[in-house]
């Protein structure tokens, strides 16, 4: 049984089992107005690129959903469907209405901390919003799921880590008005853990006069 | 005739893996010799039938050996010590087929090339000396994949037939060398911290290139 879950301009997702266990199919699909050989190509190295990123990010302890198999030909994936979590969007509106900001506080430092485990093995996301986050409960704390490495690369610049967040930061400030508190919370997180937070909060302040432009010329 | 049993491991949360048999089958099994098979439900392959038994203390091994090598022998057979479970099983055997299906397949056989698929890497020589059998083998694995009900009990028998193991009552799961395996897969304690070995392991097969 396949059922669709949801349809948007590049992919669709849908629900299977994968030896009985809830899956999630994900299917990038081609873009008519590309050239057909060039679209192939494209659709095929985000593929792959999706994957070399879930598997690597497990390896740096960032949880990402497990890959059961990958269909080159249809370009799609079947991963393990984290039915158990909640989109990280979701969970701070919620939160918000109901004015628990403690635990937001707390799960914000997590997803900091997670995206400096991800800088300091030399990947950046390429598209790091509150939908591309997932909140798992554990017994006594809330753990963040990395999702959707499609336009993830390997980097070490500090001008990429800084795109990196500061494209968080306007996704985040944009879906979540009035929450500076609680991304500089998630900034906290970043620094208690990464490399060279230094340099790159120094290079995200830049980016914020400038405008993450400079960043697309190369 | 085998007096071999296999081991079969129920958790709760892997129950869905397998196919609960009929009491008719049950009775035959344990009726006749006590084997237990287990099916693996590939959604993605329906039209394939797949399953797997687990053979402890086999003393002929040098024996199977060389059945394989004359390919007289129409399943796999793997040591147990490398398989962490059915669904390091499935994912492996769930690639193997996909390749056969789009003859991307880089290996002579469907057999050969899951034992391939197991594996971290694409040597196939050095798939074959970790999962395959060797001469320290005690405890196999075997998986037969078949089209037709007749064409695999006909390997299971088959295999049932030439593979001399003792009894097992247990049936704990699979009984691997975690060190072997952490090992072998190059898998970190970080990844350890965030998931299970399992789904390490598995993301691990599923992604290679
Ligand atoms: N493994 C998963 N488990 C649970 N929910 C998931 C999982 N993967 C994705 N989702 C849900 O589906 C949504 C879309 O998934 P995803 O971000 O991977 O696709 P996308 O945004 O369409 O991809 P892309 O930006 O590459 O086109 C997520 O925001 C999340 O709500
Ligand atoms: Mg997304």
């Amino acid at each position: 049984m396949t059922t669709l879950v949801s349809q948007g301009a590049e992919g669709r997702l849908f629900e299977t089992t994968f030896l009985g266990r809830p899956c999630l199919m994900k299917e990038r699909f081609k873009k008519s107005y590309r050239h057909p050989v060039l679209d192939e190509k494209l659709t095929n190295k985000r593929l792959s690129q999706e994957c070399r990123m879930l598997s690597k990010c497990r390896s740096l302890g960032i949880r990402t959903p497990t890959v059961y198999y990958v269909n080159n030909k249809t370009n799609t994936i079947y991963m393990e469907y984290m039915k158990q979590t909640v989109v990280f969007k979701d969970f701070v509106d919620e939160h918000v209405a109901k004015g628990e900001r403690r635990v937001l506080a707390d799960l914000c430092f997590n997803v900091g901390y997670t995206i400096a485990l991800l800088h300091n093995g030399d990947i950046v996301h390429g598209d790091l919003t509150s939908s591309n986050v997932l909140v798992m409960k554990r017994i006594d704390k809330y753990d963040c799921v990395l999702i959707d490495f499609g336009l993830s690369t390997n980097s070490s610049l500090v001008e990429d880590k800084g795109v990196d967040l500061y494209v968080l930061e306007k996704a985040f400030l944009s879906t979540h008005p009035n929450s500076q508190d609680l991304f500089d919370k998630i900034l906290a997180g970043y620094c208690s853990a990464a490399h060279s937070q230094k340099v790159v909060m120094s290079k995200l302040s830049e980016i914020r006069l400038r405008g993450r432009k400079r960043s697309m010329v190369g | 005739m085998l007096k071999g049993a296999s081991c079969y491991k129920i958790g709760v949360s892997n129950f869905a893996d397998y196919a609960i048999p009929s009491v008719f089958m049950l009775i035959l099994e344990y009726g006749v010799d006590r084997q237990r098979m287990t099916r693996l439900n590939l959604e993605q392959h329906p039209d394939k039938l797949v399953e797997y038994m687990i053979f402890r203390n086999v003393r002929n091994i040098s024996e199977l050996t060389t059945l394989l090598k004359s390919g007289k022998i129409s399943s796999v057979l793997l040591s147990e010590n490398m398989v962490v479970s059915p669904l390091h099983l499935a994912v492996a055997v769930n690639r193997a087929l996909h390749h056969e299906k789009n003859k991307t397949m880089k290996t002579k056989s469907i057999n050969t090339e899951i034992i391939l698929c197991l594996s971290p890497n694409n040597n196939i020589s050095q798939s074959l000396t970790r999962f395959g059998l060797n001469a320290n083998s005690y405890n196999v694995i075997s998986l037969s994949v078949a089209d037709s009900a007749d064409s695999l009990s006909e390997k299971v028998q088959d295999l049932k037939n030439k593979i001399k193991a003792d009894l097992v009552n247990d049936c704990r799961g699979f009984q691997y060398d975690d060190y072997e395996v952490y090992d072998v897969y190059g898998v970190s304690k970080e990844e350890l911290s965030v998931d299970s070995l399992e789904n390490s392991v598995v993301t691990k097969i599923a992604t290679k290139v």
